[in-house]
């Protein structure tokens, strides 16, 4: 009930808002700011009382009604531990949103009609167990985004951005609708279904043709990759959001672009293993391409706002070579820098809109000095700018810290070159717009600039820093949750070919029944005591036994995030000792194969 | 012989003649008001064709005519189209300078033909509907006499239209003299020995020419936008709707009730002449400024949408092709209502019209908006549920043939063009320049009625399909696929 | 072949030809009228005796006498002075063999070839009325109807504009 009120709550809302009279100018903002409050709350109970540790989708609601049987959709809404993170994310972005709408002045209804739609769209999708739906809801927001860029946006060149905008991320929504279509089709007609874990637990007992895996993984793949703004399809990213309303880029940079991620490791790497490893390596070269190419560019900017748009997409790179590593700690810190993005991209785009509003400008080499006058947002800035180069303290250290040491085993050139991009091209354009923006000389006709007036105008700023400041330090929080399911996707996209084999589908099958029931059952069994089976079992799980060695060097570690967190020396440490525990659960698993292989028919 | 089944065609043929006749003891002011009265009772009988069931086909006049599931839904469609048209027209009424009443008329005999049309079983039935249809067109389309526009649009259709009757009537001659039969029936019996035959393929090349020119498919397209155009908007709304829906349902029947055996030799066919029809309808849609020729264009490239459908050559492709005309029902017929009450004094239908519509009717500005973001099939909207459904029709076709990969591509890039320029629309109605009139525009209650039926069954076809999509599933069964 | 057959298609054929060589219009509809009458001879022979008086009724009575009267009407009885074959006239023979081609083959590959002839039923006007008033009285009376819609068309179309207020 929980989820459903999340997700319909702000479509309700919105449908209220169409009923109102044109003139009334402050209904809707209190209508938008009390919706996206409740959501909020709401959220953050379901994030609370979310049962760590647990593999398989809580909360899971059916909205009865939407949905055809007979082509086996229905609107079914659930979260696991990667989705659990993104939902609280996007109600904390989108209350933070609302709280920054001030260059609203016109129109008010419309826009927050259009803009709760947008918020309804994006939690719908990250909360759709359905596949039809999980497209269904992300496609919601196409419009709204178009509509508000080109009435409410700024910039000459807004009409050509909304355009942009709109059509790129139509062709990218539209290229992976063919390819989830496709995937539907690969189930024999009478089990045709759209559901998620019903689809899961179908292919990891069934093989899907290998052709068809290198068939659709890239439909998939390139689909949602044009929506997450993979080089060279990225264009349409910054230009868009240097265009669009404060609110609108926060939503859309912060929560819906991690849609395609989200989509790429609930759906296309577990579903289509095969697949995965032929086109994971090309994703990983291709990722290189945002964190260096869009790092560069980002270097040359002289817009606040395309420099922000940038980073932005030069981030999701390390989002990429976190999926594209295909081991737990990447995945899970793959998972963790969406989450930790997210925050970190709606708080920059929040500020460089409060910038342009007070300042009128977002040319950097016109500002300067501004901290003297901007000291809350000045602060906020720079902490923004910071956490944006990865700095411990932050949620997103966390993430890229776990993505590189994820990847370093697969791709190693490319994390290294992924690791300098990260620290010293992020480094330089976001410490030099630091200092250019907010240091140096105050000029003359900057003294009418004033900082946010009152406490609840600083309230959005607020939330945001503080939960990924939050995040920053007690990483458990996400990573604990994260870690069950990110395991069941691991382990379905790191099975081998020949599944035939009895142990290999035992375990797989029971792997994917995990998250297709819903109730609890710890995937953490206890390490099977004795030497390995051996035979039959070894062979399909040598990849994941070779992945998980590495981190096995260290001593057998302890439950990792357990001592509180103080310097930066002891939480490097503490990192790399939850990497271990991390690979040491991994290779858990991979006995878990053996055993459950026999364990299989208890089932 | 069984009469009954013909009761609603044989009811609605009543009206239009009870119209014809109230129109000689009506005062000339209260002329234009029969249009309700004619509404009323076309929506009297779409209720009553609620009450009627097919579930096993019946057959009639030497199974020349049929009722089955496939033939009630159409005939539903139809009649739904000429309630929400009957009400336009009175709202266009003022612009028509003589004989309102026979325009309500010839709109009710042009249904007839259609509602007979869904029913054909028989070539000769078919030819004599389509002829219905398309003679009360020719009529329809040059009402507005006083315009050049409007009879540009009639004598065009008329020289095209005959042409494409000329093709039919040849074709069907020839299938005659082969197969000795008009009947689908008895020619699906004879099919497989005439099909060694070539002039039997090319007259049944012939009828696919002539019921090519009804859809406007490529290369059968050319009338369309200049008719588009020219003719009053509820004669456009009728013949976007109702005239393409029955070339479909007539297509849909010989390819796959009459000829079967056939016609899954022309899949190749069938898929280039969709992928042309929507890169032709999409591609030419982008330069228009008049919005009707915009919309007329960008028929075309639905027409192509659907012709996927048949193109699949499954049951899934056969019950998207309805779906879609069921989703395109609701949204097109709110598009022309706007551009109805909009373009009143407009010369030109120009986009800039629209321009600062969402200041002066919210109701309209939002009507046209949904209808162009159903038309693009952008959920939640009923297009997007269609366009989803004959994407999966085609993509399993895929597997047996894998030049339908080509045709998906198609498809996309046909449906991104289309964003395009629907979005322009949306554009030119929130955030363009250049409008001098911002008077508010009053819509009359009839009028807002009607918007507000389509607009709730655009929403109720993108969001609830079930049950649409399952009857059209059951009427198709009708086709032998 | 047939003394009969070869002077009916005789006196068609240079009905035809006339009617599209001569210089004066009203000399070339009566040619036309010539031609018509030759055709409906014709169905006679074959005993179509339906088609054959349809034909003279139709055609001979009716449509012939509607191009003599727009003819005298419209005044277009001078005889105008442009060369009586167009100058395309090449293309013309091309597209008219290709048509006799067609049809050639056309009937080539009918299955009468293929058949032993049988022999044809002689439906008489009563036959047919019978069939049209059972059989197919539904396209007879979607025929009347699409009639009384293009009447109405027509008159729509060509009314005089009334004076006043409508």
């Amino acid at each position: 009930m929980t989820l459903a009120l999340i997700v319909l709550l702000p479509f309700l809302a919105a449908a209220g808002l169409a009923f109102l009279p044109r003139t009334d100018d402050t209904a809707p903002r209190t209508v938008a700011a009390g919706t996206t409050f409740v959501v909020l709350l709401l959220a953050v109970r379901m994030f609370w009382q979310f049962d760590t540790g647990q593999a398989g989708y809580q909360f899971v609601v059916i909205i009865p009604g939407l949905g055809a049987d007979a082509l086996g959709i229905q609107c079914r809404l659930g979260v696991d531990g990667i989705n659990a993170g993104l939902l609280l994310m996007g109600a904390i972005v989108a209350f933070a949103a609302v709280g920054v709408t001030r260059d609203i002045v016109r129109r008010q209804k419309e826009f927050f009609l259009l803009f709760l739609v947008m918020t309804g769209g994006i939690l719908g999708a990250f909360a759709s167990l359905d596949l039809f739906y999980f497209y269904f809801f992300h496609e919601l927001a196409l419009v709204p985004t178009f509509i508000m860029i080109g009435v409410w946006g700024r910039g000459e060149e807004r009409n050509y951005a909304t355009f942009k905008i709109t059509l790129y991320l139509s062709l990218g929504a539209l290229i992976a609708l063919i390819g989830l279509i496709a995937l539907y089709l690969q189930m024999p007609p009478d089990q045709r279904t759209f559901d998620i874990p019903a689809m899961t637990q179908y292919f990891a007992e069934h093989r899907m043709e290998s052709g068809a895996q290198q068939a659709i993984f890239p439909a998939l793949m390139f689909g949602f990759g044009i929506l997450v703004s993979l080089w060279p399809f990225h264009t349409w990213a910054p230009l868009g959001y240097g265009s669009a309303p404060t609110a609108t880029a926060m939503l859309h940079a912060g929560v819906l672009k991690k849609f395609g991620l989200y989509g790429l490791i609930r759906i296309a790497v577990p579903l289509m293993p095969e697949g995965a490893k032929q086109w994971l390596e090309v994703l990983a070269l291709l990722c290189l391409g945002n964190i260096l190419y869009c790092g560069l560019v980002a270097m040359r900017q002289k817009d606040l706002n395309l420099l922000i748009g940038n980073s932005s997409v030069a981030h999701m790179g390390f989002v990429f070579l976190g999926i594209a590593s295909l081991n737990l700690v990447g995945v899970t810190g793959a998972v963790v820098i969406m989450i930790a993005h997210g925050l970190l991209a709606a708080l920059s785009f929040a500020l460089s809109g409060y910038l342009f509003h007070t300042a009128q400008t977002l040319e950097i080499a016109r500002m300067g000095g501004f901290l003297k006058r901007l000291p809350f947002i000045g602060t906020a800035l720079t902490m923004a700018m910071l956490a944006g180069c990865g700095l411990p303290g932050f949620a997103n250290f966390v993430g890229e810290a776990l993505v590189f040491f994820g990847a370093w085993k697969t791709y190693p050139a490319i994390t290294g070159l992924a690791c300098w991009g990260a620290l010293l091209i992020g480094a330089v354009y976001m410490l030099r717009a630091v200092r250019s923006i907010l240091h140096g000389p105050l000029a003359e006709h900057w003294n009418q600039i004033q900082d946010v007036p009152h406490a609840w105008a600083k309230l959005p700023f607020a939330v945001l820093i503080f939960t990924l400041l939050l995040f920053g330090f007690f990483p458990r929080l996400l990573t604990e949750k994260i870690r069950p399911s990110a395991e069941v996707v691991v382990q379905l996209a790191n099975r081998e070919g020949d599944i035939r084999t009895r142990g290999g589908q035992g375990t797989i099958a029971a792997a994917a029944g995990s998250i297709s029931k819903s109730q609890n059952r710890r995937l953490s069994v206890p390490p099977h005591p004795g030497p390995l089976p051996g035979g039959e079992g070894q062979g399909e799980n040598s990849r994941s036994e070779s992945r998980a060695s590495r981190p096995r060097t260290g001593a057998p570690v302890s439950d990792p995030a357990q001592t509180p967190v103080s310097k930066e020396s002891r939480r490097i440490g503490d990192r790399r000792s939850e990497v271990h525990g991390q690979g040491e659960r991994t290779i858990q698993t991979s006995r878990r194969v053996n055993t459950a292989g026999e364990a299989a028919p208890r089932q | 012989m069984n009469l009954s089944l013909s009761i609603l065609e044989f009811a609605v043929i009543g009206a239009g003649l009870a119209i014809l006749l109230a129109d000689l003891w009506t005062p000339v002011p209260q002329k234009r008001n029969l249009g309700y009265a004619a509404a009323a009772a076309v929506g009297l009988i779409f209720l009553a064709s609620m009450l009627m069931q097919a579930a096993a086909p019946a057959y009639a006049f030497e199974k020349m005519y049929v009722l089955d599931g496939l033939a009630l839904f159409f005939k539903r469609f139809f009649l739904f189209a000429a309630v929400i048209v009957l009400v336009m027209s009175v709202e266009f009424a003022d612009r028509i300078e003589a004989g309102i009443a026979e325009y309500y008329a010839l709109i009710m005999f042009a249904l007839a033909g259609m509602m007979f049309a869904a029913s054909a079983n028989d070539f000769i039935l078919v030819f004599v509907s389509l002829e219905l249809i398309t003679v009360t067109f020719y009529v329809l389309t040059s009402f507005q006499r006083g315009r050049l526009h409007s009879l540009e649009a009639g004598v065009k259709y008329l020289i095209l239209g005959a042409l494409a009757s000329a093709f039919l009537v040849y074709g069907i001659a020839l299938v005659f003299g082969v197969a000795n039969t008009t009947n689908f029936g008895e020619l699906m019996g004879s099919a497989r020995v005439a099909s060694a035959r070539p002039v039997f393929l090319l007259g049944l090349l012939l009828v696919l020419v002539g019921l090519g020119f009804k859809i406007a498919a490529f290369p059968f397209q050319i009338w369309a936008p200049d008719v588009y155009q020219g003719s009053p908007a509820p004669t456009t709304a009728f013949l976007a709707v109702g005239s393409k829906a029955a070339g479909f349902i007539l297509l849909l029947r010989v390819l796959f009730s009459a000829v079967p055996e056939i016609t899954v030799n022309w899949t190749k066919l069938l898929m280039v002449i969709a992928g042309m029809t929507i890169l032709y309808g999409n591609l030419c849609a982008i330069p228009q400024r008049n919005l009707k020729r915009l919309l007329g264009y960008s028929s075309i490239a639905h027409a192509g949408y659907m012709l996927l459908g048949v193109a699949a050559m499954n049951s899934a492709g056969s019950s998207a092709i309805l779906y879609y005309l069921g989703a395109y029902l609701f949204t097109v017929l709110a598009a022309f209502t706007v551009i109805c009450v909009v373009m009143r004094g407009v010369e030109g239908d120009d986009i800039s019209a629209v321009a600062g519509l969402h200041q002066r009717s919210p109701l309209l500005a939002a009507s046209l908006s949904l209808a162009m973001v159903s038309l693009a099939g952008i959920p939640p909207l009923a297009g997007f549920f269609g366009k989803f459904l004959l994407l999966k029709a085609v993509v399993e076709k895929g597997a047996t043939q894998p030049g339908c990969y080509w045709l998906i591509a198609v498809a996309i890039l046909g449906v991104v063009i289309s964003l395009y320029y629907y979005l322009g629309v949306v554009r030119a109605i929130y955030w363009s320049k250049g409008s001098a009139e911002l008077s508010d525009i009053k819509v009359s209650w009839p009028i807002q009625v009607s918007l507000y039926a389509c607009i709730a069954a655009m929403f109720y076809l993108g969001l609830f399909p079930d049950r649409l999509v399952n009857i059209a599933m059951e009427a198709v069964k009708a086709l032998k696929l | 072949m047939d003394p009969v057959f070869a002077f009916l298609a005789l006196l068609t054929t240079a009905g035809a030809v006339a009617a599209v060589s001569l210089r004066n219009l009203v000399h070339c509809a009566l040619c036309l009228v010539v031609a018509f009458a030759g055709l409906a001879a014709l169905y006679l022979q074959l005993n179509a005796q339906f088609i054959g008086f349809a034909q003279i009724l139709v055609y001979v009575g009716a449509v012939a006498i509607l191009i003599v009267f727009a003819i005298l009407l419209t005044r277009g009885s001078e005889p105008g002075n442009q060369p009586i074959l167009s100058s395309s006239w090449q293309a013309g023979l091309g597209v008219a063999v290709l048509v006799l081609g067609a049809l050639g083959v056309a009937v080539a590959s009918s299955f009468v070839r293929y058949y032993p002839v049988s022999p044809a039923p002689q439906p008489t006007v009563r036959e047919l009325g019978e069939q049209l008033m059972t059989n197919y009285v539904l396209p007879l009376e979607v025929i009347g109807l699409l009639l009384t819609a293009a009447m109405i068309g027509a008159v729509i179309i060509a009314m005089h504009e009334k004076q006043g207020p409508r």
